[in-house]
């Protein structure tokens, strides 16, 4: 028997503090005096733990968004007469702000205290199992996520609605607006950011002491503007301290500001060494992290920082990422197309709450292995993209803002630059081609900004696509206690390529409403 | 009448009594958490009792109660521990009316000893005390049940002391109560036809390749008690606890009100009524009844 372990924070809305909670299934289960929290009964008032399924990218794909389901938890919620229930007496419960032990005097019917007294929505929410009178130290983490709005499905059940911890990553990337003070074409509309390097179309302010006025990064500091464009033609840059002429430009660092010299300019364009708050990056990891820490959506500490330094360690990519004016793309779509730029990248919240970047890995100890007809019910096959071999791959870089036409005046190099929005790298893999007819072609658009990461990306993503790497749902017996996404497994079963063993990654998982009833989703390593 | 007279009570004036104990208690597990619901909320203390420094746990009503059976549910007292109760019938518990001491001044264990020499093999765990093997007393929710001669009493005290166990079976340090119970009770014979069930639960899921695996869940009791001949007094006292009990609020059952400590903690407990009351007659004023209840695992 496997008993679930729900710890909530909730925020009480008469003190302003948080305070944890800690649920679980009947029969109910109490930590041993030589825990932390020592002899703390749990409330055991969960009639069904969540019912969750995430995933790393859709299903199937090597390359993808990361998905966010939504799945419920349903809590009793019956009227206790006095001594029949928790409900009407006090219960302990964690302050988190305080640091402290304290106790809420639950209503009679104990859940109400959710509807009424706590706001849940965005608040996370864990789950452990553990096995009766078990040590606490011997619960294994099933899932980590998010809270949405409780509601009252009948009078005596609540259901709490939990979404993936990727969850409050779909808020938007950029957290400042352009005022009224701004102009009326401009006011309302976020401001634009620029991360990493890039060849960016700056933001017209207007006029500003008789110049006009661009801006590349929201009025945040940047490292370098060191290319003006108009129709493919360079200005030449001024120090600040000078008055830009025709033809002439100027650039504040330390608010990402570009002043032109003459009349407006016509399909402007600015190779950009953006945001430099707290120091230049360019790298695909630290982009990343930057990105996350300017939106505000996660702190830093919630950052698995090494994770990221590992990945550019490894592999340094030069990217920029451009956020336009008045866009309201969302940190998961940014991140998407930040980590959906590299083969096997992906990203994640991991089991340990934090943001996770890089790539799946390839190879790596298995965290478990699973039998068929031991502790698994055998891998089923899921029909998906990633059966066929690709056998081809196009890796588009380098994006540009292509003006209308591109001036005459314009270098040779400017003229090919800015004749289309991207650079291409194309490769082929001969072997495949000869033996799926049929093999996928692969066109990625990423933001990637040299051409040998671009070309070293796609060989790389070649390689990992032209072999088959089909899905499997794996439903295993245990609720596969601390197996998060990204990991490996070990399978056993007599599917062709599992009859001695072999590893796979998991990329998902479903836990439906009984207990032991989890399903991984896995695909080939 | 049959040997057995099975035991009901329910009404429990346990929560309503004023509870103090010179114990240290657990600070995030209080005494007051076995004064309600749920069971498996117990109020855990800091340490072991000893006979000469037991666990106390004294409670006082405002005026006297009829009690006519006591209990601790979901202990994690080893049988072979030590337990006292004593009623008084005042406040300052001076007049003491019960005392679960025999004749001789001897205490009584949480499970008493059996003593039928036919039931145990030599070596076995229980081979001196003669009472149940330990592996197979772990196979139940401990708890101790006191059957009271009918007494009023204004005030109680439980003494334990002995050894406990985790969960586990390994030797704890501190002692566990998931509930406490004293009250007035309902004794009777149970007739022909009368259930004792278990049902283990669990989910059962076939496996392709032949055979199935089970996820164990926490298996509940069941009882179904029947009474062929249900006289008057009887009848309206059943009745009466239907309509007090409903199917939501707990009643505590012995099977054979302490005269088989082994027949008791198998299927002795806590329980839920289940289904509706119906007399049937089968003459004019006698009727026939069957109560279903179930266990409370929570």
């Amino acid at each position: 028997m496997t008993l679930h372990l729900i710890t909530l924070d909730a925020y009480h809305l008469a003190s302003g503090h948080v305070h944890r909670w800690r649920l679980c299934t009947t029969p109910g289960y109490q930590s041993r005096p030589d825990d932390d929290p020592a002899s703390l009964p749990w409330l055991p008032i969960v009639a069904r733990p969540p019912d969750i399924a995430v995933s790393i990218t859709r299903t199937g794909a090597t390359i993808g968004p990361t998905r966010l389901s939504v799945g419920g938890m349903t809590l009793a919620n019956t009227r206790n007469g006095p001594g029949e229930g928790p409900g009407g007496r006090d219960w302990p419960v964690y302050d988190v702000t305080a640091g402290a032990w304290t106790t809420v005097a639950l209503p009679a019917r104990p859940s109400n205290v959710f509807l009424t007294d706590y706001a849940l929505a965005g608040w996370p929410i864990i789950e452990h199992v553990v096995a009766p009178g078990a040590a606490l130290t011997s619960a294994g983490l099933v899932f980590r996520g998010v809270m949405e709005m409780p509601r009252a499905v009948q009078r005596h059940l609540v259901e709490v609605s939990v979404r993936s911890p990727e969850a409050p990553y779909g808020e938007p990337a950029q957290v400042d607006a352009y005022t009224d003070a701004d102009g009326e074409t401009l006011a309302g509309k976020t401001r634009e950011r620029t991360y990493g390097t890039c060849v960016v179309p700056p933001t017209y302010l207007g006029v500003i002491d008789g110049l006009h006025t661009y801006s590349v990064n929201g009025g945040q500091p940047i490292q370098a503007a060191d290319i003006f464009w108009s129709r493919g033609v360079r200005y030449t840059p001024v120090p600040w301290t000078t008055t830009p002429t025709i033809g002439q430009y100027r650039v504040d660092l330390t608010t990402g500001r570009i002043q032109v010299g003459g009349g407006q300019v016509e399909s402007p364009a600015v190779h950009v060494e953006g945001d430099a708050t707290g120091g230049y990056v360019s790298t695909l990891g630290a982009v990343a992290r930057r990105l996350v820490e300017q939106s505000g959506v996660a702190l830093s500490a919630a950052i698995d920082t090494a994770a990221a330094a590992a990945l550019d360690t490894a592999t340094p990519r030069t990217v920029g990422l451009h956020l336009p004016a008045g866009s309201s793309l969302t940190v998961a779509a940014a991140l998407d197309s930040l980590m959906g730029s590299i083969a096997r990248g992906g990203w994640l919240v991991g089991e340990d709450g934090r943001l996770w970047v890089g790539r799946l890995p390839s190879s790596g100890d298995p965290a478990a292995t699973y039998r068929q007809g031991v502790n698994a019910a055998g891998l089923t096959p899921r029909a998906s993209a990633a059966d066929v071999p690709a056998k081809r791959v196009t890796l588009r870089w380098g994006a540009v803002p292509v003006p209308a036409d591109v001036a005459t005046a314009a270098t040779e190099a400017d003229a090919l630059l800015f004749a289309s929005a991207w650079r291409a790298v194309d490769l082929t893999n001969d072997t495949v081609a000869a033996a799926y007819p049929g093999g996928r072609t692969v066109e990625m658009d990423t933001v990637l900004q040299d051409g040998l990461s671009a070309a070293q990306e796609a060989a790389l993503v070649l390689a990992d696509l032209s072999v088959s790497r089909p899905v499997y749902d794996l439903p295993v017996t245990d609720t596969a206690p601390g197996i998060g996404r990204a990991a490996i497994v070990h399978v056993v079963d007599d599917i062709a390529g599992f009859e001695t063993g072999a590893d796979v990654l998991v990329i998902g998982r479903e836990t439906n409403r009984r207990a032991g009833r989890a399903t991984l989703v896995v695909r080939g390593i | 009448m049959s040997a057995w007279q099975a035991l009901l009570s329910d009404t429990n004036l346990f929560p309503a009594a004023t509870l103090s104990s010179p114990t240290a208690w657990s600070a995030l597990a209080p005494l007051s958490l076995c004064q309600t619901l749920p069971l498996s909320a117990r109020a855990a203390t800091l340490a072991l009792g000893t006979a000469e420094a037991p666990v106390i746990i004294e409670g006082v009503w405002s005026d006297r109660q009829f009690v006519a059976y006591a209990g601790l549910f979901q202990l994690n007292l080893r049988q072979s521990a030590g337990v006292r109760l004593e009623l008084f019938g005042d406040a300052a518990m001076t007049e003491t009316l019960f005392d679960t001491r025999d004749g001789a001044g001897a205490d009584r264990a949480v499970f008493p000893p059996l003593l039928d020499p036919a039931t145990i093999r030599f070596g076995a765990s229980h081979q001196f005390r003669g009472d149940l093997p330990a592996e197979d007393f772990a196979l139940y929710p401990t708890h101790v049940h006191v059957v009271v001669p009918l007494v009023r009493a204004r005030a109680f005290r439980w003494s334990l002391w002995g050894e406990a166990d985790q969960a586990d079976g390994s030797a704890a340090g501190h002692v566990e109560i998931g509930h406490g119970w004293i009250g007035d009770s309902l004794q009777f014979a149970r007739s022909t036809g009368s259930a004792d069930t278990y049902d283990p639960r669990g989910v059962i899921v076939e496996m392709a390749g032949g055979g199935a695996i089970v996820e164990p869940e926490a298996g509940g009791r069941a009882l179904s008690i029947v009474r062929d001949v249900l006289e008057r007094p009887l009848r309206d006292a059943v009745t009466d606890m239907a309509r007090r009990v409903g199917q939501h609020r707990p009643v505590a059952y012995l099977p054979t009100s302490g005269a088989d400590p082994a027949e008791d903690l198998r299927w002795g407990g806590l329980y839920q009524r289940r289904g509706t009351q119906s007399n049937t007659w089968s003459y004019p004023t006698i009727a026939q009844s069957t109560i279903a209840f179930e266990e409370i695992v929570t």
